[in-house]
């Protein structure tokens, strides 16, 4: 039996959240503090799930599950290399620290009576993307992203307020345009493959390409364009600033930690497994798309940082600074190198980690203060020591300073583009820092060199519940600035495994 | 004249879909990439691998669970967000609450259509593997009868039948008897949602008890269909 539980681990990781949030809405009448240690407990053990698969991936192993015994191309297949080990750590890690802070956090952002249903949409939300990350079937993947997309817009509409339920609104349609795309596209890849599992469709393109050229070109473009509209690619970004901004503080670092980013994983996993051969191609079709990719990529991150700048909102200002930070993965995606690529596997770890960091420290401030303005910050420097210090510590790394974790995707990002012999890359990525140090340095300035409020003088730091988690984040990325060293090993082997440069 | 460019791209967005269209495989021919070795195993008409015969059930509670694993999720977490939405507001109808009827013809149809609705739903629910129909064409039968019933007689008289904390109840615990049914075919040694080849006892193919964990996941499917209509509309009834 502990054989079969081994060999079964990937959905027992997802097994476990999903019953978890099967439970909360039961709990949440007749249990009500039974909510916040069983999903925690359930994240928990997730994690845990995952660093042991991570520990087998990053030696190259491949954990293969074939659900109800059916093997491909009959039945559905799950698997766990070091590219989804290392998605799930990640997804795993942050959700657990978002957790942590919810549980003190949300009983003041909801009626009581919501917050039940709360938990639930978080763990439907954390399982969704967990397995979307180890979906090896493309019917299994789009299951998982209905799930999360529902999620994602609960968590936004669970806020009583007029804004957060048109933010969501807008995001339900534009998130449903996506996922229509997406399942267009899954079905012109059935029609001309007869296949859905990752391996078959690829094998299949190989053969067809001569006869459905154009199908497989339309359904790649579909695809293209139906993740972007979910990552919140620019000019398809309209519905983030909203649901970023007004939703709850932890619905928002979920949503722009980890959400935005598993459908970016989604798109780089088909382009390079399913249209592996036509999506790295030399001929026309195939360098139009990787040179739009990055186009709009470098629109991205300069137009989110532009619209950031003119932001008087703090957490306005960070959803259209996560608008600029996913130009980055996508970056790394359109340059097709190994470096751009493992540059776009870190930013993911990092980005999450520090925008995490900086959504939950903006919430906490908000908490203590209800100060939204990032005008209104002045003096906050002496009045939430930790709280503020941990901000400082996200804005610096989102600069990417040396010592903390964005300079370490920055840099690969960097050589990446050289290697492709993009120089404008590299200078993006130059203007992109300077870009960023304009709109987070007169924050932090403010907030440690402008006296506040003279009757505000008092130390309002938030419960420690809610510091811890943001403490930790903001450790971490100094640790993954100074140490990338783990995160690079698995990092290189989902590189290596990927594609065989 | 300002819809003009937005014009042209749809054209040229059309122009190429057409394109795709012309160059696909053609619907309802035979020889197409899509009849290949999987469709052959799946509508196989000797089903000894699933003892089901009924080919829709045999894929989406066997050969795919997993997908209808992620499908029963979606119905849970789009009551979850109506919840999270509607809970502790008033409802798209607080204007114009939903008060059921006086009408006796009505009140008397509803009362002598409803049983046979619900036999009739238990029917599909209970032999879906084995004739057309199943837990989620069942289950929103069963749900549709509950329907009925709020609307004639009230939202009121149909939480006293069926109360949103007893609906929810239902529909975790329904969501909940899937994942342990996919748990006891790893318990068994086989995989998860492992059927046949965790020793689920098939039966005859054709019989009303048979098909082993494709029978049970179809029960808990139909139960929580129902659960699910029921409680979107009492939640937006305003009832939760």
């Amino acid at each position: 039996m502990m054989g079969s539980v081994t060999a079964n681990l990937p959905v027992l990781i997802v097994a476990v959240v999903l019953i978890a949030s099967y439970l909360m809405p039961l709990f949440a009448r007749y249990r009500r503090d039974w909510c916040a240690p069983t999903a925690a407990g359930a994240l928990v053990a997730a994690f845990a799930g995952s660093a042991a698969l991570a520990a087998r991936a990053v030696t190259g192993e491949v954990v293969i599950v074939h659900l109800g015994g059916w093997s491909p191309p009959w039945g559905i297949e799950v698997a766990v290399d070091a590219l989804t080990a290392f998605m799930l750590l990640v997804l795993t890690g942050v959700a657990m620290l978002i957790l942590v802070y919810t549980i003190s956090d949300i009983g003041h952002e909801l009626a009581a009576r919501a917050v039940g249903w709360y938990y639930t949409s978080f763990l439907l939300l954390v399982a969704a993307m967990l397995g979307m990350a180890m979906a090896r079937d493309l019917f299994n993947l789009y299951v998982f992203i209905e799930v999360s997309s529902i999620g994602a817009c609960a968590l936004v509409a669970s806020r009583d307020t007029e804004e957060a339920t048109e933010a969501a609104f807008k995001y339900l349609m534009l998130a449903a345009l996506g996922s229509g795309l997406v399942l267009f596209s899954i079905g012109l890849l059935y029609q001309v493959t007869g296949n859905l599992n990752f391996a078959f469709v690829a094998e299949e393109l190989t053969l067809v390409y001569g006869r459905y050229p154009h199908v497989i070109w339309v359904a790649m473009c579909f695809m293209v364009v139906g993740f972007a509209v979910k990552a919140a690619l620019f000019p398809l970004h309209v519905w983030l600033p909203d649901a970023h901004s007004f939703a709850p503080s932890p619905s928002s670092a979920v949503l722009s930690g980890l959400v935005i980013k598993i459908y970016a994983y989604a798109m780089l996993r088909l382009l390079y497994t399913v249209f592996g051969t036509q999506f790295l191609g030399a001929d026309l079709a195939a360098s139009l798309i990787r040179v739009t990719l990055l186009t709009l990529a470098t629109l991205s991150i300069i137009g989110g940082s532009l619209f950031a700048l003119v932001q008087v909102d703090v957490k306005r200002m960070l959803a259209y600074s996560s608008v600029a930070q996913i130009g980055y993965v996508f970056l790394g995606v359109g340059l097709a190198t190994p470096s751009g690529l493992a540059a776009a596997l870190i930013h993911v770890l990092n980005h999450a980690l520090i925008k995490a960091c900086l959504f939950l420290a903006a919430g906490a401030i908000i908490y203590r203060t209800g100060k939204r303005r990032t005008v209104d910050l002045a003096g906050m420097g002496r009045r939430m020591p930790v709280t503020m210090a941990a901000f400082t510590i996200g804005a610096l790394a989102m600069i990417g300073l040396p010592l903390f974790n964005g300079f370490v995707s920055k840099w690969l990002l960097f050589v990446g583009g050289m290697q492709a012999r993009q120089p404008v890359v590299a200078g993006v990525i130059i203007l992109s820092a300077l870009l960023n140090a304009l709109y987070y340095l007169p924050i932090i300035w403010r907030a440690y060199f402008t006296p506040g409020p003279e009757q505000e003088e008092s130390q309002v730091e938030v419960p420690l519940p809610m510091l811890i988690p943001i403490g930790v984040l903001a450790l971490a990325c100094i640790l993954f600035g100074v140490w990338p060293a783990p995160a690079l090993a698995l990092v290189n082997q989902a590189v290596a495994t990927l594609v065989p440069w | 004249m300002r819809h003009v460019p937005a014009l042209l791209l749809l054209l040229m967005v059309a122009y190429v879909l057409f394109l795709t269209m012309a160059e696909a495989p053609a619907f309802g021919v035979v020889d197409v990439p899509s009849r290949n070795l999987v469709v052959d195993r799946y509508l196989d008409p000797d089903p000894e691998e699933t003892g089901v015969p009924n080919a829709v059930a045999r894929i989406i509670f066997d050969y795919r669970a997993h997908d209808t694993l992620g499908e029963a999720t979606v119905l849970f977490v789009a009551v979850g967000a109506a919840a999270a939405v509607l809970v502790g507001r008033p409802g798209p109808f607080a204007t114009r609450p939903v008060t059921g009827t006086d009408d006796p013809i009505l009140r008397t149809v509803a009362r002598l259509v409803i049983p046979f609705v619900q036999v009739y739903a238990v029917y599909v629910i209970t032999h879906g593997h084995v004739s057309p129909g199943g837990g989620f064409a069942g289950g929103t039968i069963l749900g549709g009868s509950f329907v009925l019933y709020l609307f004639v007689f009230g939202p009121g008289r149909a939480a006293r039948k069926l109360s949103p904390a007893r609906g929810e109840m239902v529909e975790g615990l329904t969501a909940l008897w899937y994942i342990l049914v996919g748990l006891g075919g790893l318990l068994l040694g086989a995989s998860f949602l492992a059927n046949a080849a965790a020793g689920f006892p098939l039966g005859v193919p054709g019989k009303l008890l048979s098909g082993g964990a494709i029978w049970l996941i179809g029960l808990g499917i139909g139960l929580k269909v129902a659960a699910t209509v029921a409680n979107l509309f009492l939640h937006l009834a305003g009832e939760s």
